[in-house]
């Protein structure tokens, strides 16, 4: 494996088999207990392995969290002669790099849960879309596909169930904003990548029309260690309203950069600290958790254990799971104008506030790091991105605000005395 | 540099016609004019996948990693997004932009190398990080710089 992601801890799941099989080849993975989740599945009754997901408590995780096993249940219960997985692999978010390593690193992990999904809904064709930007994993995904459908893992009659799955690589172009599900689906149909105005969700009513699973990468490949060793084997694991192990990701102002699999019951400076080496060039200011629209954190927050319930209450979120550490010789509206830019170049321009609005934020923001902004400017901007909260039709619109809001509250004086 | 239709046409008939593969085909056939897409290059599209053409360019060009102006034979992007613009991906930007005397942007007189800025790209563990065509290389030191480029010149 080329890629060059240090692994600084792993609690043996996810991670498995990531730099200890070679990713391209088959038999290794299937010597090491792969592809024992699908012969188990392809015996289950269909809604014996929805039911054996939600109850292990699997959430998304590609940002938004929402309980696997529920979703599934759409799908399931819709009636269509075609439905569609997808796999989404448009990784974009600074600071993940997740989903890579497990493609490159393990990608019969993937496809083993894809066709444990598939299977489980009965879809019959799926898609793992990969940002184009992610060459070797676009090489190891196809080589793995082509593997697997040798050993009659993919294909027809899959095991001798009956079953068929048929899977392909779609590729991204470089846009962001296909990572938002109904985004990706238009991109795959041939389309610009603009998001779908909602309702009809996916699950009932996605590519080209039919019922469609849009999962993450990382939810994915939890699915065959849920078969293989049960929901209650999986709750046992962590905080019990955030099952399972997470992948977090270190960067920025650390002295050891890396990836972490560990279960969700550590605070992130815990995490910081114990894998992470702390922070170098001087003290943590702040961390911004889970990519360029996730939350602002302040060393304070840092030190709580952020489950999924503790984020609910107070309405922030580990999203993909980065963790990226600012010293306290970094500027926070330096910080600001790479998001805002970030964002403005980002946004897909199809609904009208996230358009402007994300043009007027980077302007602002622009004018303070050039010693210019007041007191005003700053009230406009708090308002502006309170309205940005409301009324975009997509999460990037809504969500893309996050940190310049919590910048504000932590570090007003900061900002003004710019 | 002429385009070459019979590549584009071999192109399509490499894979199936199912939907689902447009993105797939566009990259390929853009490697095969040489990192852009030509105006003849993308009526061809048009014609073979039975799309009208104002939808071939509104999809070309709402993907950053498609070009519709000449690049050069090697594209280099550096990641301006930041986890790697605090360990020093702007002054790797500035060193590129004087060894290669381009702008972000821009292609090199002797067409060899574009430069661009890319938005992340899933390297911040080894930050900084610019990819090179399809190389990607993280921790990128400045002293190393020329060593790299070495390799493509
Ligand atoms: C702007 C935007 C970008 C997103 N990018 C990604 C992404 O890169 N990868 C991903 O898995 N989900 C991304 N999502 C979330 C997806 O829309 C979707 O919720 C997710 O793929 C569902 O999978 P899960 O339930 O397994 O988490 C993004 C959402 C938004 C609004
Ligand atoms: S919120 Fe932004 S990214 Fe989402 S649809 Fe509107 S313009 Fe596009
Ligand atoms: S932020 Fe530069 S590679 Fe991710």
């Amino acid at each position: 494996m080329k890629y060059n992601a240090k692994i600084l801890s792993t609690d043996n799941v996810l991670l498995k088999n990531v730099g200890n099989i070679d990713p391209l080849k088959i038999d290794e993975y299937i010597a090491n207990g792969g592809y024992e989740a699908l012969k188990k599945a392809v015996t289950m009754d269909r809604k014996a392995i929805i039911d054996s997901v939600s109850d292990s408590g699997l959430r998304g995780r590609g940002g938004a969290n929402f309980p696997t096993g529920r979703k599934w249940l759409f799908t399931y219960n819709a009636t269509a002669d075609q439905k569609y997985l997808i796999i989404n692999a448009d990784e974009g978010e600074p600071g993940t790099v997740k989903d890579r390593i497990l493609m490159e690193g393990d990608p019969h992990q993937i496809i083993e849960g894809m066709v444990i999904a598939a299977y489980a809904i009965g879809a019959t064709k799926g898609f793992i879309y990969i940002r184009g930007e992610y060459n070797d994993s676009i090489k190891t995904m196809n080589a793995a596909i082509k593997q697997a459908e040798e050993k009659g893992m993919l294909g027809k009659n899959i095991l001798g169930s009956g079953f068929d799955f048929e899977m392909r690589v779609a590729m991204g172009g470089g846009a962001y904003i296909c990572g938002e599900e109904t985004a990706l689906i238009d991109s795959i149909e041939g389309k610009r990548g603009e998001p779908r105005l909602k309702p009809p969700y996916p699950p009932v009513e996605g590519l080209f029309k039919k019922p469609t699973i849009v999962n993450n990468v990382e939810t994915i490949a939890n699915v065959p260690h849920i078969i293989a060793k049960g929901s209650e084997w999986f709750r046992s694991l962590g905080a019990s309203c955030s099952p399972g192990t997470k992948l977090f990701m270190l960067c920025g102002d650390i002295n050891e950069p890396g990836i972490v699999e560990t279960p969700i019951d550590l605070s992130f400076e815990d995490v910081i600290e114990k894998f992470g080496k702390g922070a170098n060039g001087g003290e943590i200011k702040f961390a911004q958790i889970g990519g360029s629209s996730g939350n602002i954190f302040t060393p304070e927050m840092l030190k709580k254990v952020w489950t999924y319930e503790r984020c609910c209450e107070f309405k922030v979120s580990y999203g993909t799971g980065s963790i990226f550490v600012c010293n306290d010789s970094r500027s926070i509206v330096d910080h600001l104008l790479t998001v805002a830019e970030f964002f403005e170049h980002e946004s897909c321009g199809k609904c009208t506030p996230c358009r402007e609005g994300t043009h007027r934020v980077k302007q602002i923001i622009e004018d303070f790091a050039f010693g210019e902004g007041t007191v005003s400017d700053l009230e406009i901007l708090k308002e502006l991105c309170l309205i940005m909260k409301r009324s975009p039709i997509c999460g990037l619109g809504q969500a893309c605000v996050n940190p310049v809001l919590d910048a504000i509250e932590y570090f007003k004086g900061e900002i003004l005395a710019n | 540099m002429s385009v070459n239709l019979e590549r584009i046409r071999e192109i399509f008939s490499d894979y199936s016609p199912e939907k689902g593969n447009f993105m797939v085909l566009l990259h390929d056939v853009q490697k095969a004019c040489g990192n852009w897409l030509p105006e003849e290059a993308l009526m061809e599209v048009s014609k073979l996948a039975k799309m009208p053409l104002n939808k071939v360019y509104g999809f070309v060009s709402f993907y950053t990693m498609f070009s519709t102006q000449p690049r050069g034979k090697h594209i280099i992007r550096v990641c301006k997004d930041g986890p790697c613009a605090v360990k020093g991906s702007l002054m790797l930007a500035d060193l590129l932009m004087k060894e290669l005397d381009v702008d972000m942007g821009e292609t090199t007189d002797d067409n060899h190398f574009t430069l661009e800025e890319t938005a992340c790209i899933g390297t911040c563990t080894a930050s900084p990080a610019m990819m090179i065509d399809d190389e990607v290389y993280g921790n990128v030191a400045p002293e190393s710089l020329n060593s790299i480029l070495k390799k493509y010149r």
